[in-house]
């Protein structure tokens, strides 16, 4: 069997994702084994244009991401959207909510007219994605079992069920439970990361998308039960999901 | 049954000495301002009475994630099932938790047997203790008749003053205890049956009534299949699953397979699942047969209290409450739903 091709493209992130599959360590050679990395901007200066599997980081952000993530589309004959910039556009969609000529200017000052800098957007706005890995940054061991499923053609599975499946698996006490509680977006957000953040006393954030079927209205009342005002709330759901539907 | 009389002083030194020569010993131990499962290295950590730890003791038994099988690709293909146990001994178990794994003992021994279940299960001695004060205001293991074992334990301790009262459950338990016990006589029992009587009358007092009769409890919840209380509570629920995963006897698992990077090795692997998720009854081709949030609830409610209850003859909830604490909008509690029901009813 052919090993098949695949590259690794960013749009506007950190590339800790990527960084996060360069941090593999063995498994890394197992990859590389496996499959024919072509294009790693984090490994590689090599730049090949001849893939089947593009993994892509990032959100689109300026008007030339649409020419250029288009171009990714039509070679490409799976694309997986890497991480929350390019699930759900993550923390790049924060500005959308500001006045788009303030936040041009506080990041590039007077010459902001000179910067092309649109919405931000996740990767689905622009082309039809076929399968996801979320989380900001990715997990490695998700990352791993979707590489691996999708290089032997079988569906990726990424879990539909919250956060807090995988956190009462771990038997940790609910941050809602804890003398000093505090807010967690746990309950409607997609699990997979082994529930990282409130296994260490910390807030989830939702950076992995809601879950298929969210009870905002739900979530809502237990935002107001613990005292969170309504400018606060939005506040919360923009760290990750501004763009989600429902989120309003 | 036999029951002994141990000191506590040779108990705990008897345990300490399994400890030192490598038994793996799991105990309730303080997290934060709960507890947990976990392996202990001295009698020492022991939390011996509330507050409760926040998910059953089942993961001992029936693990969060369990590989099944393994296979190779490779000139060929090689499959080997696994099935892995150690010997462990659970130590502090409160009742509810007890009865949660003898209830475990009938489903997965039913027709096909469940061989990973039951050699973890062999591998486990389980040693109880009576709880004397409710662990938590959301308990109510004595409306559910689970303030004593019913079954599944080599040993169950009770605090008689500087002794535990021994009942035995088992050949391999009376053979732990047998360089250290002697027999109880009848004052011994006499002590025991006010100790009883006292923890009887205090958690009648403390825990929350149950208004229908316990053995009513599949009819009650029969008659009201179509309730309203079912939609009501599932407006407010998230489906988020904890109440599934804090449950003593909830057992449904999901199987899903993990092929390495390598592409070469793999393994399939069973996970807890619940029945109040969106994709538990989600089918290959995409239909999902239980998508309200409320039919979900009173399928897990049911489950509990009508068609366990009728298959087993016994309530499949042992009253341990963790679920009701679990639930940030506090819509699944089983006792809760009941009292609601069984009040709607009399109304009409």
């Amino acid at each position: 069997m052919e090993k098949p091709k695949v590259a690794f493209f960013e749009f506007t992130c950190c590339e800790g994702c990527q960084l996060t599959v360069l941090s593999l360590g063995d498994k890394l050679l197992d990859l590389f084994e496996s499959v024919d990395v072509v294009n790693f901007r984090e490994a590689s200066s090599y730049r090949g244009q001849d893939y089947e599997i593009a993994f892509i980081e990032g959100s689109i952000s300026t008007s030339k991401d649409i020419d250029r993530i288009r171009e990714i589309r039509k070679k490409a004959k799976i694309c997986v959207a890497l991480g929350s910039c390019a699930h759900i556009a993550g923390v790049n969609a924060i500005k959308n909510f500001h006045n788009q000529l303030e936040v041009k200017k506080r990041v590039y000052g007077e010459k902001a007219w000179a910067f092309d800098s649109i919405l931000a957007q996740p990767i689905d706005a622009v082309i039809k994605v076929d399968y996801v890995i979320p989380g900001c940054p990715i997990d490695k061991k998700e990352f791993l079992c979707v590489a691996a499923s999708i290089s032997n053609g079988v569906r990726p599975f990424i879990p539909e069920y919250s956060v807090c499946v995988e956190c009462k698996m771990k038997g940790n006490v609910c941050v809602y439970h804890k003398p000093n509680p505090i807010v967690c977006m746990g309950p409607i957000t997609r699990a997979g990361c082994g529930a990282a953040c409130p296994s260490v006393g910390n807030a989830c954030e939702g950076c992995r998308g809601l879950v298929s079927d969210p009870n905002l209205e739900a979530y809502e009342g237990v935002l107001e039960e613990h005292g969170i005002s309504a400018d606060d709330k939005m506040r919360f759901y923009r760290m990750y999901n501004g763009l989600v539907g429902g989120v309003k | 049954m036999k029951s002994y009389l141990v000191s506590k002083g040779d108990f705990l030194e008897l345990i300490d000495g399994m400890i030192e020569n490598g038994k793996e010993v799991v105990a309730p131990v303080k997290q934060e301002n709960q507890a947990n499962f976990k392996r202990i290295k001295s009698t020492k950590d022991i939390l011996w009475s509330g507050p409760q730890t926040v998910i059953s003791p089942k993961g001992f038994v029936f693990p969060q994630e369990e590989e099944l099988i393994e296979y190779e690709v490779e000139d060929g293909i090689w499959v080997g099932s696994k099935v892995e146990a150690k010997s462990t001994v659970l130590l502090g178990i409160h009742p509810c938790d007890i009865n949660g794994i003898a209830l475990l003992d009938k489903v997965f021994a039913e027709k096909n047997l469940d061989e990973n279940y039951l050699k973890k299960r062999e591998s486990a001695t389980i040693i109880g203790v009576e709880c004397l004060t409710p662990c938590s205001p959301e308990s109510f293991c004595y409306r559910k008749g689970s303030v004593l074992p019913w079954d599944g334990f080599d040993l169950f301790l009770t605090d008689v003053g500087d002794d535990f009262f021994v009942e035995v459950g088992s050949e391999a338990g009376k053979t732990l205890i047998s360089g250290i016990s002697r027999k109880t006589i009848q004052s011994d029992a006499k002590k025991l049956k006010k100790i009883r009587e006292k923890r009887d009358n205090l958690f009648a007092k403390k825990q929350r009534k149950l208004k229908p009769k316990l053995e009513e409890l599949p009819k009650l919840l029969k008659e009201n299949y179509d309730s309203p209380i079912w939609d009501e509570r599932g407006a407010k629920c998230f489906g988020c699953g904890s109440c599934n995963m804090v449950c003593p006897t909830c057992y449904c698992f999901d199987v899903r397979d993990c092929v390495e990077i390598n592409l070469k090795k793999g393994s399939r692997s069973r996970f807890w699942d619940g029945c109040m998720l969106t994709d538990f009854t989600r089918i290959a081709s995409g239909e999902i047969f239980r998508e309200e949030r409320g039919a979900r609830l009173r399928h897990r409610t049911n489950r509990k209290d009508f068609y366990l209850f009728e298959k087993w003859g016994r309530t499949f909830c042992t009253g341990c409450g963790r679920c009701g604490k679990a639930c940030l909008t506090k819509i699944v509690d089983p006792l809760d739903i009941e009292n609601e029901l069984y009040g709607r009813k009399g109304r009409r």
